[in-house]
């Protein structure tokens, strides 16, 4: 015997083997269909009584097998059922001889045989025959489980006749001797007639009618026999039958023991003992119930064998523990005879199955060595493979889950060794992903993001590295970039620099073909593939939403809840407060968008690889609003430090815009990184409320820009600075055009302004404009143009030098104030400063530090579109910025007597600092030219 | 006549802190091949030794001996010499609680010290190798 069955368990030991096998020309699946129906009968109450058959059904049997059946008569073939197809009656003889044929082939061993003909009808169909079933077709033999039972009726007639007919033979002239294959010609020439060879005999007998008892249902009477071979064999040193009888023993105390199986699923391990559990009450078996009732009660069936009644009890039965010793004794004397490596491996097989229901793990793994150790002969490397995943199977079964995966790995390998010819790449992809659990790695990125590192890095990389081989060489690359890139991602830390390259340039080459997609890849068996976001390259270290720029941003018109909320205290200050409001802040962010605008996010992000990481389409992932995003492409510096990114999109719609994270394409594959799934990404917050569209207005003037940037007090910055020079007292027209450069009409304009540094004492208005002019040009379509005129006039004092009031007094004037409100004053020119100068000083004026600056924000103030409607404004500011040279000094003022009392003359002493002539008029309308630098009197 | 020896330290979740390999002089480096398989080895060791926690410490062709912060020893050896093995996790394990002890060394993490390493080899040679 050559083919190990490593399915096996002890309790195969009671069941009666049945081949399934078709004939002729039978379609594969009709055959499996009829094959499943047939096998479905596998427990059968014999008529009459309590006993239950136990069938072992299989399609295909090594007829070499078959020749251990006397060893152990569940090896033993005892039913043929062969399935053919017949079209026609000529057919019919021929189908007829093939069945003799496949009979012969059992032939030694076959209690009973049956034939099933599919398809022919007419008369010889109607002939009644017990041993052939005629259908007309696959899918009408409703009674084929009913042909089935009678099928096993009769072959439990010829085993129970057996039974008998060896039982009580024992008197009998000569008890022929039982042996296996390889046995028979060491007997050859032996004395029959010694008392050694007698026992021999009979113990081998009283063995195989054990093995007849336990196949006919007769548990207790199998003991009693098994317990007598034992003792027979032990006194002949019969080992390889002694190793059987024991083993025969240990099969029957485990079913006794295990009502529920060894072999079957996980699921049907039960406790010790003889409760029954709910599920195992399924599969409750009446034959062992009866055993516990009354173990006497079966051989009180009327068909009693020699075994005394005393003896036939459940003390026969070995305990647990006993089972497992007797196991390994068995198996110790298989181990003498090297032909019976089959039989000491499937008993390996049948003790580890035991003890991994007992939870004794360690015993069990003793017992896998042994069976990995025993060495059959040149096995094919699809024996090899099989045996390995039986051991995977055995190791996983007791928990030894890396030792399982251990084993299965090798399966796998052993797939597409390169012994064979063809490689199946395929069965050793899908072994090789059986093997993750016992290797701590599962194919969820996901899993890898919480805590530390699970699992030997070196081994999971190699595996890894084996599932992306084995998945190129299956023709599957979108499954190879998946497990490459998810090697990538996940085994990150542990790559060293050179693998870090190589395993790049691979993904690389093969994105090429396949790029990497961000959808779930389902293997045909079922499995998922979840997408492996590429959440490390680069690294994102925080993500922060920025607010327009200051003259986008939107503003509520005349809200005040933002100051609100901090005022509710009664304190002024309070750290609870403080603290809440910080945690508030958190998620929720101050500002808003604006639809139709630009928006931007900052990432700050590093790049761990040791050579430039090209990151393209770079974008931002969001939900709650229609978002246009804008990718980026960058290229990062090897092992760069933090580095800025900004993205941008365009909110489409309005309402509450969550970003959720980034989109990527880094070496080919598309990855899609949630900031949930980040660790340690600071981030201001993800939401933001997206507003209406608003108007977007430009300003251009026709100032020159100005390089002084105002830095005003209310804190929002201005956009456009512009300058001019003038001189005291000028006025001059500031035409601001007004273009709407966004999509939305400008409906509503306001102007104010502030002048800034309030130092200097201003006369007049300042700055001066008629907003109705403007106005009438509203709405202003987008890319519209209004004009806006602002007038600045500057009067300033200039007058406030300290040697002004010496100067006077020196006149012997007392009025030190000027007389302001002097009618002549008000005349002389819009507005005139005095300031008493020497004129050797007047010389320096230009660079005189007499230039005074007035500084002003024009604040426009301006909606339109559905923000308007919301009620929603932007402001935009323009920065003024003013240098002011004085025009004319009064340099020294006297008063003459007039003609009347009453009247006076007074004398001033004009001085002109300009560099340009000038004009003064009085009322009198006295025109009086200064040129520059000129004083006049 | 010496072998050559592969020995790991496994912490809790199967992840190695540290691996070396006692190579007998004039041998050449084992091939990386060859590492590979003496990881997947130990790796499939972890089972019995886990299960061994209990009992003894000596087994047919691997050899461990645990430590109560489940910290596993490994060693691979394909000659018997079970007292240096013994000797030398006697040693090994002092020398590794005393490191455990350094507040700068995070349990369960590599161990990245070149004294450490200096330290094994020595040991490796005076009970393994000589």
């Amino acid at each position: 015997m050559s083919v190990p069955d490593y399915m096996q368990c002890a309790e195969d030991h009671q069941t009666l083997l049945v081949v399934v096998q078709p004939v002729g020309i039978v379609p594969e699946e009709s055959f499996f269909r009829i094959y499943k129906r047939i096998s479905a009968v596998s427990q059968v109450n014999v008529r009459d009584s309590q006993r239950v058959l136990y069938i072992r059904y299989r399609h295909h049997y090594p007829p070499e097998n078959n020749e251990w059946g006397d060893f152990q008569t569940h090896r033993k073939v005892v039913g043929l059922i062969t399935i053919t197809e017949c079209s026609s009656a000529k057919e019919w003889p021929q189908t007829f001889e093939k069945f003799h044929l496949q009979k012969e082939m059992y032939g030694s061993t076959l209690y009973d045989s049956r034939l099933f003909v599919f398809g022919l009808q007419g008369e010889i169909a109607e002939q009644p025959r017990t041993d052939v079933a005629f259908y007309p077709s696959y899918d009408e033999c409703e009674n084929v489980e009913k042909r089935i039972e009678d099928f096993i009726e009769s072959l439990f007639i010829v085993l129970e006749s057996k039974r008998l007919d060896r039982a009580t033979d024992k008197s009998g002239d000569k008890i022929p001797l039982l042996c296996v294959p390889f046995e028979k010609k060491d007997f050859v020439g032996l004395d029959t007639d010694s008392r050694h060879y007698k026992k021999r005999c009979q113990g081998r007998m009283r063995k195989h009618v054990g093995d007849l008892c336990l196949q006919a249902g007769m548990l207790q009477d199998s003991l009693v026999h098994y317990h007598m071979a034992v003792e027979l064999l032990r006194s002949v040193n019969d080992f390889l039958w002694l190793g059987a009888a024991l083993e025969g023993l240990c099969s029957a105390s485990v079913i006794y023991h295990y009502p529920g199986g060894t072999g079957g699923r996980v699921g049907s391990r039960r406790a010790q003992g003889g409760s029954l559990s709910a599920e195992a009450g399924n599969r409750h078996r009446p034959g062992a119930q009866e055993v516990l009732i009354d173990p006497g009660a079966l051989t009180s069936n009327g068909i009693n064998a020699d075994t005394s009644a005393e003896i036939g009890r459940a003390k026969n039965c070995l305990s647990p523990e006993d089972i497992i010793e007797k196991y390994k004794e068995a198996i110790s004397y298989y181990g003498k005879y090297k032909n019976a490596g089959v039989i000491e491996l499937e008993a390996c097989v049948k003790a580890v199955r035991v003890l991994a229901m007992q939870k004794r793990s360690m015993e069990a793994s003793e017992f896998l060595q042994n069976a990995v150790y025993i060495n059959l002969r040149q096995l094919s490397e699809e024996e090899k493979i099989q045996r390995y995943s039986i051991l995977s199977e055995l190791y996983e079964r007791i928990g030894f889950h890396r030792k399982s995966a251990f084993f299965k790995r090798i399966a796998a390998m052993q797939c597409a060794a390169p012994s064979i010819p063809e490689p199946g790449w395929r069965a050793c992809y899908k072994l090789l992903l059986e093997t993750l659990p016992g290797y701590s790695l599962s194919l969820d990125p996901q899993d890898f993001s919480k805590g530390t590192h699970r699992g030997w890095a070196a081994v999971q990389m190699r595996l890894l590295h084996e599932l992306v081989y084995a998945s190129r060489r299956m023709g599957n690359p979108a499954l190879c970039v998946r497990h490459l890139s998810f090697l990538l991602q996940t085994m990150l830390d542990f790559l060293s620099d050179q693998e870090k390259k190589d395993v790049t340039q691979s993904l690389e080459s093969y994105t090429a073909k396949c790029p990497g997609t961000m959808e779930v890849i389902t293997l045909p068996d079922g499995l998922k593939l979840p997408p492996v976001p590429f959440t490390k390259l680069p690294i994102v270290k925080s993500v922060k939403l920025l607010n327009l720029p200051a003259s986008l941003r939107p503003h509520k018109m005349k809200s005040l809840l933002g100051q609100n909320v901090s005022t509710k205290s009664p304190f002024i200050y309070s750290p609870i407060i403080a603290h809440s409001r910080g945690e508030e802040r958190n998620k929720k962010i101050d500002f808003q968008w604006v639809q139709g605008d630009v928006c931007e996010v900052q990432l700050m992000v590093y790049n761990p690889m040791p050579f430039e990481l090209r990151v393209e389409n770079m974008g931002l992932l969001t939900t709650g609003v229609e978002f246009e995003s804008l990718p980026a492409a960058l290229s990062l510096p090897a092992e760069s430090g933090l580095y800025p990114v900004t993205l941008v999109g365009v909110p489409q719609t309005t309402g509450q815009i969550t970003v959720n994270g980034y989109h990527t394409s880094v070496f080919g594959v598309f990855s899609d990184c949630l900031l949930d799934n980040l660790p340690g990404v600071k981030t201001n917050g993800c939401n933001v409320e997206v507003i209406p569209a608003l108007p977007r207005l430009q300003i251009s003037t026709s100032l020159p820009r100005s390089a002084h940037t105002l830095q005003p007090s209310s804190g929002d910055e201005i956009s456009t600075n512009v300058s001019v020079q003038l001189y005291n007292g000028e006025t001059q027209q500031l035409i601001i055009k007004l273009e709407n450069i966004g999509t939305e009409p400008l409906e509503k304009l306001e102007v104010t302004a502030k002048t800034v540094n309030t130092k200097e004492k201003l006369y007049g208005d300042f700055l001066s404009w008629n907003l109705e002019d403007t106005l009438c040009q509203f709405p202003l379509k987008p890319g519209k143009i209004a004009t806006f005129i602002v007038n600045i006039k500057v009067k300033l004092d200039f007058s406030c030098q300290e040697n002004l009031l010496q100067d006077l007094s020196d006149d012997g004037i007392s009025v030190s104030g000027l007389p302001l409100s002097s009618p002549f004053r008000q005349v002389v020119k819009p507005r005139v400063e005095t300031k008493p100068l020497n004129p050797q000083e007047s010389s320096k004026v230009g660079d005189f530090s007499h230039v005074k600056t007035l500084e002003a924000i024009l604040n426009f103030k301006y909606s339109g579109g559905p923000g308007h409607a919301e009620g929603y404004y932007r402001s935009l500011a323009l920065g003024l910025h003013v240098e002011v040279e004085p025009s004319v000094f009064f340099t020294r003022i006297s008063t003459l007597p007039a003609t009347s009392t009453r009247q006076c003359h007074l004398l001033l002493d004009v001085f002109n600092s300009t560099e340009h002539e000038l004009t003064i008029s009085a009322r009198n309308n006295e025109d009086l030219i200064l040129h520059a630098g000129e004083c006049q009197r | 006549m010496s072998g050559s020896f592969y020995f790991v330290i496994v912490g809790h979740h199967d992840n190695p802190i540290f691996e070396m390999e006692f190579l007998p002089p004039g041998k050449v480096e084992s091939k990386d091949d060859h590492r590979h398989l003496n990881q997947f080895i130990a790796h499939a060791a972890l089972d019995l030794v886990d299960e061994n926690m209990w009992l003894s410490n000596l087994f047919c062709d691997v050899l461990f001996s645990l430590i109560t912060v489940h910290m596993r020893f490994i060693m691979l050896h394909d000659v018997r010499q079970e007292d240096g093995i013994k000797n030398f996790f006697t040693d090994v394990y002092e020398l590794y609680i005393k490191f455990a002890m350094n507040p700068f060394y995070e349990l369960n993490t590599p161990i990245r010290s070149t004294a450490f390493e200096r330290k094994v080899q020595f040991l490796g040679k005076k009970h393994l190798l000589s």
